[in-house]
């Protein structure tokens, strides 16, 4: 069937129908590699619904030229998704079509609709949909905005707006694990982040669920390194591991709240980073990542300072720092910090002199 | 299975949802709901599309009550079936029993959503608020078919069940969020309210209560804004919002305006100049902006923010609209509903300095007198009209700055003719208030009382003075009950001003008033002010009566005394304790009878001290100078005006209580001062009335004898118990002693009682004299009443005078006629005739009586009874001397001067023809027996066959009446024993014989014509 045809025949079909009728042909497109073009087009008009380009079609006046889905209709077209990401088949397909689908370039509904399809995945446990899910925020970058995007919708969904966490969310390391551990890399991104000034804790809901999973799953936070399921010829993104984030949590903490649930965060990191095989290169820490912790510190202990009071005698002050200089031996010495460690021995030696963390940089330095 | 479930029910729900082909109606069945509530809860993502579905849930729920309300769209209540027109107490009935029309699927959302705001977490506040504000303007944007009042659309959609839910959600959420999360509300509802403002006022309005502080500033702020861009936008539903706001939240208007006020003052941005001409324009458009703007800008008031108006004008001026602002604001005045006199006063205060002010009242002044000339309304009317503005007035009436008075002084006139009562309020306010506090007051009075020009129905005057007479009244009736600060009182307050007017009125110096206008209402006002008066008077002579007793006490104490030292012949012990007892009781008597008066009259009782007393009674006095000054301004009872009897006779008497007062004045200047007002008011008067003549002589000759005796030298008799019976006697006893007749030992007679001799003669020896000053003042009094202007010589009023006295010294009631009866008559009469005799020795002034009425003839004549009694008494004691043995002869005895005084009496009234005319200068140089027999034959004998009538006087070409002498021949019996006596003394009396008796037969001898010609001319 010539391209052309394939879309009267589309043409011809309500509005849910004619995306089941379009995804296996996007799929085979894809798969093939060939006619991307025609693939984004169908994509484009049968899937999302969006303004034809065609101008032969504005003359015969189609009825949803211009209008956007509706809310009722966006959930027919995530219904209609869940269904075909639930059929069986190879990994590296669904995940194309998913990246396809949900490119890099998301316009306004298309991200819209992606975070309230992922939601429902969660609601409803579709694991194939999630690990697709999971690849893509790896490909697209976890701490990039779309990744962010739908993280923020998550935790909106399941933690802001829900009376009781979820049994579902509770249970998405299980589901998918790949997905949980970059869930957790860019949900980390979104907290504790200098902005303007602004340190934002996370939801207390939220860091019981992180803290559940870690606890209950040891090699959540390395899940992401898991090789992904792409179809050959495709380059795999770099893995960024949720640890960095929520090492800066756990140190960061204090300064905030003494809920013990920070120290169990940082118990099971600290656990996590022992269980990791050092016989590759190092990839799970970036030392970049983790210098981001000196600048609040250095913020907190300008305050302190304005407050006149010294920093050695502010326990909250002490129990960061101590965190941090435990987080960074032992990742050290674990070998499972990359980047540049040096640079990052000279910031923490720019903060105010803590017996520990003296003693970590000068072991360290000496290597 | 869980999670297929979930998916299932999605899948199951979005397919029914998006199904129903366009009606809407399918969709709200409960099944659809329960699991509609199971993904709320299972399914995060899906909220939004479950709000979505409520929404279509609630607009089924307004199209339902759309279809079956039956509503009046004026009032936006429900019209009840079956009483349709049946007025507005129907709509009152429905008020009260508000039919919300339910909807059960919408209910049972209510709730589920409820649940959400009230349990749920705070996230969800924010959402459902802002949701159920964006679906309820959507409703009401879609079904509110026509334009309705604000609060006509809050009955209206209240009383449907999804509007009055959503409105609940909307305030529940809002209670739960914070403060950053309100300010994002505000800003929803403001939205929604700029996208759907036609019909979304009544949900900003309704929900404005919540917030109504950053509600009401935040709809000032946005209205300022689309103000500066394009100042001639119109802002309908914001001042709808604001109205309706501020029934019920004046205290955050306020505070919102307080604040853009503050930033109009001192712009910093370039939108605050705009300020200014912003809240002008508003104003003009709403009545509460308008007020409380007028309120707020009262309080920030003061010099230093003038100066910063001053300073800030040419910002605003460079504003469009402020430029043609001036008329404008004069409207803006009219229509202020309170604090709009202050506001005026408060301008006029700067009136001085700027003209633009002197302008600004002007123009203000002139649409007040529009409507007034209209015969309109306008809210500044009816604020000006109230007790807080009038007070301010009043106030400023009395002030110095000529712009604050007359600004005053206009709005009162301008209120007045409206409203009367203020108008008779400020008369008597002003009256009473300005004299002494502040005579810039009279200016303001003066201009009052001249009435606002051009006016047809404008109030009288009359019940202005009405009510100052009886404020000032009730004040002098119960002055103990007030307390009094000042020590001018307003009654002297209120006669000095209104002396101060008349006078100048009668000067004619006076534009604003039709002549004689006051004095004419005066005069109708006289009962009013005799009131006063009396009250007053009543007072002071009370007081004079007080003193005068005093006095008169000590004196016959100190007489008591002397005589009890000098004299121990009657000085039993018994007769001293006798005399202290009944001083005693006569003090206490004086104190019941006091007190009495007091009680009635309503002087405090127990007067704190002496000397405040003092000083109220010279108050009081110079109060009643002003009064009768008053009077005698006014004109008081000149011929031709009308006055009732009542107050004729009460003039009367007051006016005679005046000149008695005037008596006591201390200070000779003074007292001729207040005499001549008296003689003034009493022979003007007189000379109108008959009977204020009556009255006058009548209260004068009575005050003179009776009640004010002491101030012409009467002497009190003490009242002794001349019987002295002792208390142990019997009754029985008493009884038999007086069984034996007449004689008996307890006969009283005017000499003493029978059995005990002379009555004992506590009388101060040394002779009772009147004063001849007051003698003089009181003829002059006399005289006043008496002159009638046109007829030069009237009898009439000396003739009453006479027959006054007849009545009030005989002590008879028969007898009194004028002949003289034979003398052996007189045993019968004598005891009358002893009292008469008493009564001129006790009262001096009797004398003086007498002799005033002799010089205008024939008014003696009708004193004949006096006389008589005089010469009988005479008579008869001379014979006594004659019978006892000799006596040495004193020759400023008592007796011989009482017959001098009456001889000298008869020969003025010309009741004894020459010679017999000249007998009281030669009768002290007779022995008593010779005197007897003079009085018995010349005098007597004459008098009783020449009765003394007035048909023995003529009248001549001057209307005079006067005897004469060469027609009335004495026949020789009755002269011929003076000049057989005479001739026996003719050492001593050669030069009065002369005179006597060969004198006049020389001159007739000369002019024998005379005589006859003129009798003749006299007949003719």
């Amino acid at each position: 069937m010539s391209q052309a045809d394939f879309k009267q025949t589309l043409r011809k079909l309500d509005f849910p129908a004619c995306v089941k009728e379009a995804l296996p042909r996007i799929e085979s497109i894809v798969v093939s590699r060939s006619k991307q073009n025609f693939a984004i087009q169908l994509i484009s008009e049968f899937v999302f619904m969006e303004r034809p380009k065609d101008p032969v079609d504005i003359r015969k006046g189609q009825t949803f030229t211009g209008t956007q889905l509706n809310s009722f209709q966006e959930f027919q077209l995530i219904i209609v998704l869940i269904e075909y990401f639930s059929q069986p088949g190879p990994d590296a397909t669904r995940n194309v079509v998913f990246l396809s689908l949900f490119g890099s370039n998301l316009t306004p509904q298309r991200s819209k609709i992606l975070c309230r399809l992922v939601s429902t995945a969660v609601s409803g446990s579709v694991a194939p949909l999630l690990s697709s899910a999971g690849t893509w925020m790896q490909q697209v970058g976890c701490m990039n905005p779309p990744s962010l995007e739908v993280a923020q919708s998550l935790v909106s969904d399941f933690i802001t707006f829900s009376r009781k966490t979820s049994e579902q969310f509770k249970q998405l390391p299980m589901v998918a694990p790949h997905f949980a551990a970059n869930l957790m890399t860019t949900v980390a991104d979104l907290y504790m982040k200098e902005q303007n000034g602004v340190l934002t804790p996370p939801p207390d809901a939220l860091l019981d669920v992180f803290t559940e999973w870690i606890s209950e799953n040891h090699d959540l936070c390395l899940a992401s390194q898991q090789p992904l399921a792409l179809p050959s010829g495709a380059i795999a993104m770099p893995v960024v591991t949720p640890l960095a984030g929520l090492i800066r949590w756990a140190v960061l903490s204090p300064m905030f709240s003494n809920r013990p649930s920070y120290s169990n965060l940082h118990l099971w990191l600290l656990q996590t980073m022992l269980q990791i095989d050092n016989s590759g290169p190092p990839t799970a820490l970036n030392a970049q990542h983790v210098a981001q912790n000196v600048g609040p510190l250095q913020t907190y202990v300008a305050r302190l300072v304005a407050d006149k009071i010294e920093p050695t005698k502010d326990a909250a002050y002490q129990k960061s720092v101590e965190r941090l200089a435990q987080a960074v031996q032992l990742a050290i010495s674990v070998k499972c910090m990359y980047g540049n460690i040096t640079q990052l021995l000279c910031l923490l030696e720019t903060l105010p002199p803590h017996p520990l963390m003296t003693m970590v940089i000068k072991a360290n330095r000496k290597n | 299975m869980l999670k297929q479930h979930v998916l299932l029910e999605l899948k199951q729900f979005i397919q029914a949802v998006t199904n129903h082909n366009g009606n809407p109606k399918k969709l709200t069945n409960s099944t659809l709901l329960r699991s509609c509530f199971r993904l709320l809860e299972d399914l995060p993502a899906a909220r939004e599309i479950i709000l979505e579905y409520f929404s279509i849930v609630a607009e089924v729920a307004v199209q339902n009550y759309l279809a079956n309300a039956n509503v009046d769209y004026a009032t936006g209540l429900p019209i009840r079936q079956g009483k349709q027109g049946a007025g507005p107490s129907s709509s009152n009935n429905a008020a009260t029993q508000s039919t919300v029309i339910e909807d059960s699927n919408w209910s049972a959302v209510q709730e589920a959503l409820e649940n959400l705001v009230v349990k749920g977490p705070s996230a969800w506040g924010p959402v459902i608020a802002s949701w159920s504000l964006d679906l309820v303007g959507k409703l009401s944007d879609r079904y509110t078919k026509r334009k309705m009042s604000i609060v006509a659309a809050c009955n209206y959609w209240l009383n449907c069940g999804a509007m009055r839910g959503l409105l609940t959600l909307i305030s529940l959420s809002f209670r739960k969020l914070t403060n950053s999360e309100k300010e994002a509300c505000v800003e929803t509802l403001l939205g929604a309210f700029q996208r759907y403002s036609l019909s979304f006022d009544w949900v900003v309005a309704r929900l404005g209560g919540c917030f109504p502080l950053s509600i009401i500033s935040q709809i000032l702020q946005c209205s300022l804004k689309r103000f500066s861009d394009d100042y001639r936008c119109h802002f309908d539903s914001e001042l709808g919002i604001l109205d309706y706001l501020s029934f019920a939240h004046e205290q955050e208007l306020k505070q919102a305006l307080t604040e853009l006020l503050k930033d109009g003052f001192n712009p910093k941005k370039s939108l605050d100049a705009c300020i200014i001409p912003f809240l002008l324009v508003m104003a003009t458009y709403a009545d509460a902006l308008l007020q409380n703007l007028v309120i707020v800008f009262l309080e920030m008031y003061n010099d230093d923010l003038r100066n910063t108006i001053i300073q800030k004008t040419p910002l605003w001026m460079s504003n469009k609209v402020f430029a043609e602002m001036q008329p404008s604001l004069n409207s803006l005045t009219l229509r202020l509903k309170s604090n709009g006199a202050h506001l005026l006063i408060a301008v006029s205060q700067m009136a001085e300095q700027y003209t633009w002010c002197q302008d600004f009242l002007e123009y203000t002044m002139q649409d007040l007198e529009q409507v007034v000339l209209n015969a309109t309304v306008c809210p500044l009317m009816n604020d000006l009209a109230t007790e807080d503005s009038k007070y301010l007035l009043w106030k400023n009436c009395l002030s110095a700055n000529i712009f604050q008075q007359q600004t005053a002084v206009r709005l009162l006139l301008i209120v007045s003719t409206q409203h009367s009562h203020i108008y008779y309020q400020t008369i008597s306010e002003l009256l009473r208030k300005s004299y002494v506090t502040n005579p810039n007051g009279l200016g303001a009075v003066i201009r009052i009382i001249g009435g606002q020009s051009g006016v047809v129905e404008f109030p009288c005057i009359k019940p202005g003075l009405q009510m100052v007479l009886e404020d000032v009244l009730l004040q002098e009736q119960f002055k103990h009950t007030r307390l009094i600060t000042s020590d001018q009182s307003e009654a002297l307050n209120t006669f000095k001003n209104l002396n101060t007017l008349t006078k100048m009125q009668k000067k004619n110096s006076f534009q604003y008033m039709k002549q004689n206008l006051l004095s004419n209402v005066l005069n109708d006002c006289l009962p009013k002010i005799l009131q006063i008066l009396e009250v007053t008077l009543t007072k002071v002579i009370l007081h004079m009566n007080k003193l005068a007793e005093a006095n008169s006490r000590e004196a016959i104490k100190a007489a008591r005394n002397n005589k009890n030292v000098s004299g121990n012949e009657f000085g039993s012990n018994k007769k001293v304790k006798f005399g202290a007892a009944d001083a005693e009781v006569e003090a206490m008597d004086v104190d019941n009878s006091d007190e009495d008066t007091k009680l009635i009259i309503g002087i405090p009782l127990h007067d704190s001290d002496d000397s405040e007393e003092e000083e109220k009674d010279v108050n009081r006095r110079i109060l009643a100078h002003t009064i009768i000054d008053l009077l005698n301004t006014i004109d008081v009872g000149l011929k031709g005006t009308v006055i009732r009897t009542t107050e004729i006779l009460k003039l009367s008497i007051l006016s005679v209580k005046y000149f008695f007062l005037a008596l006591t004045e201390k200070s000779s200047i003074s007292r001729s001062a207040a005499v001549n007002r008296a003689y003034l008011l009493l022979s003007r008067q007189c000379v109108a009335r008959k009977a204020a003549r009556t009255a006058c002589i009548r209260e004068l000759v009575e005050g003179a004898l009776f009640y004010y005796g002491y101030l012409f030298g009467q002497y009190d008799e003490p009242e002794v118990d001349q019987l002295e019976i002792p208390e142990h006697e019997m009754v029985l006893l008493q009884n038999q002693r007086h069984s034996l007749g007449p004689n008996a030992n307890r006969t009283v007679l005017h000499a003493g009682v029978i059995g005990r001799g002379l009555r004992p003669d506590l009388q101060i020896k040394e002779q009772k004299v009147c004063p001849a000053e007051m003698q003089t003042l009181l003829l002059k009094a006399l005289d006043a009443c008496c002159t009638v202007a046109d007829k030069q010589n009237s009898v009439e009023g000396y003739s009453m005078i006479s027959l006054l006295l007849v009545e009030m010294v005989s002590t008879d009631v028969m007898y009194n006629g004028l002949p003289f009866p034979d003398e052996e008559f007189t045993k019968v009469t004598m005891e009358r005739d002893l009292m008469i005799r008493r009564a001129f020795s006790t009262s001096p002034v009797l004398w003086a009586l007498l002799g005033f009425i002799a010089a205008h003839r024939p008014a003696l004549c009708f004193s004949s009874v006096l006389l008589r009694a005089m010469c009988a008494t005479c008579l008869h004691q001379w014979r006594a001397k004659n019978v006892n043995k000799f006596q040495p002869f004193d020759p400023n005895d008592e007796l011989m001067l009482c017959t001098q005084k009456l001889l000298q009496l008869l020969a003025m009234g010309q009741l004894l023809p020459p010679p017999l005319s000249n007998l009281h200068v030669i009768i002290k140089h007779f022995e008593p027996p010779e005197i007897a027999l003079l009085l018995k034959e010349c005098i007597w004998n004459y008098l009783k066959d020449h009765v003394p009538s007035p048909a023995l006087f003529h009248v001549d070409n001057n209307e005079l009446h006067w005897r004469n002498p060469h027609m009335s021949k004495i026949p020789p019996q009755y002269v011929d024993t003076l000049r057989n006596l005479m001739q026996k003394k003719l050492t001593k009396l050669g030069q009065h014989y002369y005179q006597m008796f060969i004198m006049p037969e020389l001159n007739e001898a000369h002019v024998p014509q005379v005589g006859p010609v003129d009798l003749i001319n006299a007949e003719l």
